[in-house]
């Protein structure tokens, strides 16, 4: 008992100090039994996944704190519309081209592992959707370099922020906690239909051709730009779910807040100068409203149930 | 206790600790028994799943001890974390049960043809 204690582990000093002062020396400990009884490899394998959890909560994405528990509510939502938006971008990069589109530049190898995160996702295999995560997140970033090497500056001027999102999405899958995966039933259900309702019009909206008034008596072929009926149709449907995941927790009311203030930020003279892509502030700000404040209430709504409930038992 | 259904790791760390407290290497092995060998869950995920438990008051400290000089906790159920168990399972059976009682109202379902 009174043996001097230890040296805690290397891996265990990226630990914040509290966590590494209640937990370093049984983790250390944890370690040393599994090279004892697993081997080396096993070893390095724990070593690897405290490295990655010490991130994760130096950066505050772990499953006990708030922006933690957020992400995980928000990945449902994010992998559907990464998912269906880069599986229109795949369709459209595959057809022939009309004169309506223009010089336009794809990435397909940026698009092509989003639909294997959606169906692994869907399919309950959290692993195997993290793992397409990464091959996403990778594939966005070359791709970046390779599309101003392809189609030059206007390439890369066409892709960046697609590929920005994208990469965006990718990380916030990686960064959702593992012991809190999005594979339950509901949350399945919810990246379903939120595929299902997002998906239809735009995997349809951007293959269908049809016939746009160039001038008086002249017409072309012309079909709608994926990203336009993304930003027409992603408030939309995202609206509900979005507001129901902000209103189950306190950070979510906090970004809730945001997002209503940003949304009336955006149509007062102050934000007036503000740019959306293809017009849509309009539509992106009364949705953003609607989402924020629907969030405030629903949480609301909920916290007095939960106070007249614990009233009562008492 | 919490109206959404209990995520696997949770599930898989509550039930581990349901027969026995358990320290954190034991609990490992255990949870890779309870699902058969499919989830085996790292030093990082584990511990950031008790101490998630901790603070919901789920799990608590059954006790400390120094075992080959460092210090080793063992970990238990705590009256709320045996309850929500509990009721997870309910609802569990309660859905396998159905499963089942359909199942045996049309046997060839489970071939998925119909007739």
């Amino acid at each position: 008992m009174s043996t001097p204690p230890r040296k805690q582990h290397w891996t265990i000093r990226l630990y914040p100090p509290a966590h590494r002062r209640q937990y370093g020396d049984e983790i250390t400990g944890l370690i040393a039994q599994v090279r004892a009884d697993e081997g080396r490899r096993a070893s390095v394998l724990e070593q690897a996944a405290v490295l990655a959890h010490a991130l994760r909560l130096r950066t505050g994405t772990g499953s006990a704190q708030p922006v933690g528990r957020l992400l995980a509510r928000l990945a449902p939502l994010v992998i559907p519309v990464a998912s269906v938006l880069s599986l229109t971008l795949l369709a459209v990069w595959a057809i022939p081209p009309l004169p309506w589109d223009g010089p336009r530049a794809y990435t397909p190898s940026a698009y092509a592992a989003w639909p294997v995160v959606l169906v692994c996702a869907l399919a309950g295999r959290w692993t195997a959707a993290r793992i397409a995560a990464a091959c996403a997140l990778g594939s966005a970033l070359l791709s970046l370099p390779l599309a101003s090497w392809t189609a030059a500056a206007e390439g890369q001027e066409q892709n960046r922020a697609t590929l920005i999102g994208l990469a965006l999405a990718a990380l916030l899958v990686l960064a959702t906690p593992p012991d809190l995966p999005p594979t339950a039933a509901g949350a399945r259900r919810t990246m379903a239909l939120i595929a299902l309702a997002l998906g239809a019009p735009l995997l349809v909206g951007s293959v269908t051709v049809f016939e746009a008034a160039t001038g008086p008596y002249t017409s072309t072929e012309a079909r709608a730009d994926p990203l336009r009926l993304l930003f027409f149709f992603g408030p939309l449907v995202l609206a509900f779910p979005v507001a129901m995941a902000m209103a189950r927790s306190r950070a979510g009311v906090f970004l809730a807040a945001l997002l209503t203030a940003g949304a009336v930020f955006l149509v007062s003279p102050l934000g007036l100068p503000v740019e959306f892509p293809y017009g849509s502030g309009g539509m992106v700000a009364s949705m953003a409203f609607l989402t924020g404040t629907g969030a405030m209430v629903r949480y609301t709504v909920r916290k007095n149930r939960r106070h007249r409930g614990t009233a009562a038992v008492g | 206790m919490t109206e959404q259904p209990l995520r696997e790791p949770t599930l898989l760390l509550l039930t581990a600790l349901a027969d026995t407290p358990r320290h954190g290497y034991a609990l490992m092995k255990e949870i890779e028994k309870v699902s058969r060998g499919r989830v085996r869950m790292r030093a990082g995920t584990l511990y950031g799943a008790l101490d998630r438990l901790l603070k919901q008051g789920l799990v608590r400290v059954e006790r400390e001890e120094i075992v080959d000089s460092r210090m080793r906790r063992t970990y238990a159920l705590t009256g709320a974390g045996a309850g929500l168990l509990a009721e997870e399972a309910e609802r569990l059976r309660a859905t396998a049960d159905e499963a089942v009682r359909r199942l045996s109202v049309n046997p060839s379902g489970a071939d998925g043809v119909t007739a």
